[in-house]
């Protein structure tokens, strides 16, 4: 019994699916590695003849040990308890491993397992997880049909041993009865099963209403989103940069026409503007710039422009499709024009010229339309007047600082320029860039290297000396991430008195062909900074090395990194499909089938002219629903009536009478046919092989008078089949009456 | 009233029904959940396995309903039992479906007819609630008929052990089979047979309940005699082994006849032979075995008999008939023509017969005899005119020898079932015959 016996080992692949997906869901190796090694073992202990169990009470003690483990990990995570939840699951599932196996504890598993790729769901929405929640599902559908077949088979053997007498040994085992092509049909069957369930789960998926109670319970502890981008910068917590491929947002970049516009090199993706330096390695946002936001509602037919009109010359298109909630907006420098798929209002703040959601963060797709290569008059048209100030108190306590100042005035020199800034406006903004490029350019070239391993960079700020990340970063270690280069070169320009900000946002690499666009990942988080190079316009420079930045953010050339680029881009399709599947996608999907809205419209519109033509006014609406229920009736009398010349004709063996005798046949034998039915409903049914006199026979010597009935009405049959005589309207309604007659006498109805 | 043709086709009448069990009610609170859970993280994996979980619960319902449409059952009858063995029950599953083939299918046979009428789903849920989640519908069944009837059910526990059956493929037939475990001699009524699956997925079970009223005949249980019992029976002098009045194998003389091609020459009577000129053969008679009339005394009343209060009356009947079930098989096996006489109750005598078929029949008019019938005082006639064959009276009480007034005719009593039983055929009894006579 090849099928039962394989019972055991698909479920044990099953429950070790299910840790292996919750590991993936949490992303925890260690956890892999001990449960995965610990589950497989037990299979080797507990299955085969000379399997051993743990006895019930050290499982207990297990139980107890696993319960309090998770208890004081939840008090030491502060309650992140759906990691908490997860590992406990995980432990009682081992547990479960090593525990003697009846049907009940199977079943014990088995939701285990679920509830293991419940809690994964909760905690992941990756490409690889979903694989597993997917092979999970088609493997768990299987085991739980196996499951109820082996369940019964080890019941019915329990019931027939316990129903036994003691010491009586002569009944045979139960052993499984099953038919032909056992094998065949089952995997028959829950392929189909499967693959309609599979079907019907999609089609919920789909029409279930998305945005329908969205976070009405708010889940403490429950574990934010990671995410590269902030919009703030802490150069305390050194190692704080991640590494994680996770796709963050899609962009496609077209020109007005829609003709995709490639890139080359490093794209700059603004999303946010920090000015403000605390002096423990902090830079914030600084408050003033909230006082300047303005606000457009989008969504609707007109797009909310920024400038208005329009500014002459090359505009680009940002299309951007966020995979995870978010309240920036990133764009390019200028933006001019904006607009989401759905409703909403967004800031524009004109001095530091970003987006932002208004509200919660969302998934909504965006456009910006910017100019890549901004003209004075839109720049001053944006900012309306309005000057970003870059000095701060804050910023004058924390970034000025004479060792830095004279660094900054010694790079300034070696490249044979002013160490003060002219008076001149126009020669000040001159001089601005050089210092910019001179700056940028030193730590490009004075042995600064880019390094994310910062453990031993980060000091603790009660240390005595001076504990400033950035004097640090440029006097000590020369070592660190782009944070620490815009931060170094911010300060460097600052002492200087160059206006100068800090920029964060993303850095798009890596152009795909087949999308025509970027796809932006985690890792893609950057830092860079602006300085004022003439009125209103503010010029990127990036310290960072180039090459390292290419390095980190572009598409490498090992094997492993392509591979790591394909798998990323199916995490993208997988994001954007379906963890991305959000109401525009259901209003888009259901746009689709707008054809049933269409029809009915269109319906409408018919009968509303129908009504006009005839000048029924209000009451042709009655009229024409009278009109189509009487049509409705007679289609459904209609096939009744087919349907009784189609029995008829079966019963009568009509088949091979033709022309008027078949008709009538047909209009005259109906009484027989009537009188089959009313013995049929007595459940006295008329054998096929039974001529029908002696059925006549056979009913008679049950009772007689209704034998008498039957009898009567097969002559008349007799007659009228096959003695070639016409029966009168007469009688063909005294047939009827008699069957009427007939079944009253046996109790049933007619019809 | 019911007309009696719909009497006779009930047979063939079938109950469809859906039950929803505890199982049904626990998922749908996990569905529940985790749709809720999906609402509110609006997390699309979530809305997924909602969304699956959903269809499972609407395939369950679906696949269960149509695989259990084309299943017909039919009890192929069980000719008898007896006390003490197993009686198995078969059952032949047909799958009229064309394409869709039938797993997990449970045959249960019903002791009483389930509830007719529909229920409400106030009555369901009800049901649920107040059922134990291990109890089967059958098990319901035979809890009702022992609340109505009384503890003495004619199965060993109360859940008849259902039939188990894995899989039926389309327009196939397949044969079940359920053991029952008699507790009791007497008429065995059948009722209904239910088939239930759960199948696919446990949520939903679906039933089907055929109307197949059937009775089989339960035998007394039989004991295994000391050795010598039935020697110490046997019928001496005339009533004796004879010698039988036809041809036979026997050693007696019988006459001459012409030698018959096949004939041993062992057998030819040579001086006859030369004396005629032609083969003669000698013939023998045929034996004829001694006779045994087992004669079961049960004119008193149960209440009448005359025995210590703390002895069960109708236990010691019931030894009484054990005990003459037990010397039949025991005579019959050993060579004897038994024959049987219950006197008191309206049991016809049976001639002394012998073989296996005989053996049932007398059996059979032991397992039909109704205690709690009209009893007769009467002895009537014992057997059948100038019947010569030995006497076994046995009485439940004490020795009344007004039956069987011969000299060479043994009394026994049922409590000496106890003495002249070794043990009983099969499974043992919870109470042997010696602890109760004790008692």
């Amino acid at each position: 019994m090849k099928l039962l016996r394989s019972f055991p080992l698909l479920a044990f692949a099953l429950v070790l699916l299910s840790i292996v997906g919750v590991c993936v869901a949490q992303g925890s190796v260690e956890l892999l590695l001990v449960a995965g090694a610990l589950a497989a073992l037990s299979w080797s202990i507990t299955e085969g003849p000379r399997g051993r169990y743990l006895p019930r009470w050290v499982c207990t003690l297990l139980l107890v040990a696993a319960t309090l483990s998770v208890a004081v990990d939840l008090v030491a995570n502060h309650g992140a308890w759906i990691s908490g939840l997860g590992r406990y699951a995980v432990w009682i599932t081992l547990i479960k491993l090593y525990d003697r196996k009846t049907p009940r504890d199977y079943g014990q598993l088995l939701v285990l397992s679920l509830l293991l790729m419940v809690i994964g769901a909760v905690q992941s929405s990756g490409l690889l997880y979903g694989l597993v929640l997917l092979v999970y599902a088609v493997l768990g559908a299987y085991v739980l049909l196996l499951f109820q077949l082996h369940a019964s088979h080890d019941r019915a053997k329990s019931a027939r041993a316990a129903g036994s007498p003691r010491g009586y040994n002569l009944v045979p085992n139960v052993k499984p009865i099953f038919g032909r092509h056992l094998g065949g049909h089952f995997q028959g069957l829950a392929l189909g099963l499967g693959s309609t369930a599979f079907s019907l789960g999609v089609v919920v998926f789909l029409i279930f209403p998305r945005g329908l109670g969205e976070g009405v319970v708010n889940v403490p502890g429950r574990e934010q989103q990671r995410m590269g981008f902030t919009d703030s910068i802490n150069l305390q917590t050194g190692t704080r940069i991640t590494q994680s491929r996770r796709p963050v947002f899609a962009l496609r970049i077209t020109d007005m026409n829609g003709t995709p516009i490639r890139q080359e090199g490093a794209l700059l993706l603004r999303g946010g503007v920090l000015d403000a330096y605390d002096g423990g390695g902090a830079w914030q946002r600084h408050r003033q710039g909230l006082a300047q936001l303005s606000s457009y509602k989008t969504g609707g037919d007109r797009r909310p422009t920024l400038v208005d009109p329009l500014p002459p010359g090359e505009l680009w298109r940002l299309e951007v499709r966020p995979y995870i909630k978010q309240r920036q907006m990133f764009s390019m420098l200028a933006p001019v024009a904006v607009d989401s798929v759905r409703p909403g209002s967004i800031h524009f703040e004109p001095t530091t010229m970003l987006l932002e959601r208004q509200g919660a963060p969302s998934l909504n797709d965006y456009t910006v339309t910017v100019q890549p290569v901004p003209d004075q008059q839109t720049l001053r048209d944006l900012m309306a007047g309005r000057r970003f100030d870059h000095r701060n108190a804050a910023n004058d306590i924390n970034l000025l600082n004479p060792r830095v100042a004279q660094l900054a005035r010694s790079i300034v020199a070696r490249r044979g320029l002013p160490t003060v800034a002219p008076t001149d406006a126009a020669e000040r903004y001159r001089w601005n860039r050089e210092v910019a490029g001179a700056l940028t350019d030193h730590f490009h070239t004075s042995g600064f290297v880019y390094d994310l391993d910062l453990g031993d960079v980060v000091v603790d700020p009660d240390a005595s000396g001076d504990t400033d990340p950035i004097r640090r970063f440029l006097f000590e270690t020369r070592r660190g991430h782009c944070e620490y280069f815009a931060s170094g070169l911010a300060a460097l320009a600052y002492n200087l008195d160059v206006p100068v900000r800090v920029i964060v946002g993303y850095v798009a690499y890596g152009y795909d062909e087949t999308m025509e666009g970027y796809v932006v990942l985690d890792s893609n988080a950057h830092a860079w900074v602006e300085i004022e190079t003439a009125p209103s316009r503010w010029s990127t420079f990036d310290p960072t090395p180039p090459s390292t930045l290419g390095e980190l953010h572009g598409l490498d050339a090992t094997l492993a990194d392509r591979l790591s680029w394909i798998y990323e881009r199916f995490e993208g399709s997988w994001q954007d499909g379906f963890m991305g599947y959000d109401p525009d996608s259901q209003h888009k999907l259901m746009g689709g089938v707008s054809w049933l809205t269409e029809w009915a419209d269109a319906t409408r519109e018919w009968l509303s002219r129908v009504n006009r033509a005839f000048y029924f006014g209000p009451a042709g609406y009655i009229w024409m629903g009278v009109v189509a229920f009487a049509l409705v009736l007679a289609v459904l009398v209609l096939v009744q009536l087919m349907r009784r010349t189609r029995r008829l004709r079966r019963t009568l063996h009509l088949e091979h009478v033709r022309g008027a005798e078949h008709q009538r046949l047909l209009r005259q034998l109906g009484f027989y046919l009537d009188m089959l039915q009313v013995l049929d409903r007595a459940k006295v049914t008329k054998p096929a092989w039974q001529p029908p006199l002696a059925h006549a026979a056979t009913v008679e010597s049950h009772d007689a008078e209704a034998g008498r009935i039957v009898r009567g009405l097969t002559a008349r049959f007799y007659a009228a089949r096959f003695g070639g005589e016409a029966l009168d309207r007469e009688a063909v309604r005294a047939a009827s009456v008699e069957v009427d007659e007939l079944a009253e006498r046996l109790g049933v109805r007619r019809r | 009233m019911r007309h009696p043709f719909t009497a006779e086709a009930a047979a063939q009448t079938m109950i469809r029904r859906y039950h929803l069990n505890a199982q049904f009610a626990l998922f749908c609170c996990v569905v529940f959940a985790i749709g809720l859970a999906a609402m509110n993280s609006q997390n699309n994996l979530l809305f997924w396995i909602f969304g699956v979980m959903v269809a499972a619960l609407f395939m369950s319902g679906l696949v269960s309903g149509a695989m259990m449409l084309g299943l017909r059952v039919r009890r192929i009858d069980p000719r008898h039992g007896r006390v003490g063995e197993a009686l198995i029950v078969r059952y032949a599953i047909e799958n009229r479906n064309r394409i869709l083939p039938a797993f997990n299918l449970h045959v249960e046979d019903l002791q009483a007819a389930p509830r007719d009428g529909g229920r409400t789903w106030f009555a369901l849920l009800r049901g649920m609630l107040r059922r134990p989640l291990h109890m089967s519908e059958a098990r319901l069944a035979t809890r009702r008929a022992w609340r109505e009837r009384g503890p003495a059910t004619f199965w060993k526990r109360m859940a008849p052990v259902s039939s188990w059956v894995m899989h039926v493929g389309p327009r196939d037939t397949v044969h079940g089979e359920a053991v029952f475990w008699p507790t009791r001699r007497g008429v065995a009524d059948f009722h209904h047979v239910r088939l239930w699956s759960a199948f696919p997925f446990g949520l939903v079970k679906k039933s089907i309940t055929f109307e197949q009223p059937a009775h089989t005949l339960i035998y007394p249980r039989v004991y295994e005699l000391r050795r010598g019992v039935v020697d110490a029976l046997r019928p001496r002098g005339p009533l004796g082994a004879r010698v039988g009045t036809r041809a036979g194998q026997g050693d007696e003389y019988y006459g001459l006849r012409e030698y018959r091609e096949g004939d041993l020459l062992t057998h030819v009577a040579w001086k006859r032979t030369a004396s005629l000129d032609e083969l003669v053969c000698i013939e023998r008679t045929r034996p004829s075995p001694p006779r045994l009339r087992v004669v079961v005394d049960l004119r008193r009343p149960t209440a009448d008999l005359r025995v210590d209060e703390s002895v069960d009356a109708r236990r010691l009947e019931e030894d009484t008939i054990s005990l003459a079930a037990s010397l039949i098989v025991a005579a019959e096996s050993t060579g004897y023509e038994v024959g049987l006489t219950v006197v008191g109750v309206p049991v016809d005598a049976l001639p002394a017969r012998s073989g296996a078929w005989h053996v049932d029949r007398l059996l059979g008019a032991l397992a039909i005899i109704d205690l709690d019938g009209p009893r007769s005082p009467h002895a009537g006639v014992i057997g059948p005119e100038g019947e010569s064959a030995g006497l076994v009276v046995i009485h439940p009480d004490r020795v009344d020898p007004s039956i069987g007034r011969r000299e060479d005719a043994w009394h026994l009593t049922g409590d000496q079932l106890a003495r002249l039983g070794v043990r009983a055929v099969g499974w043992q009894p919870d109470r042997p015959p010696s602890e109760e006579a004790a008692a």
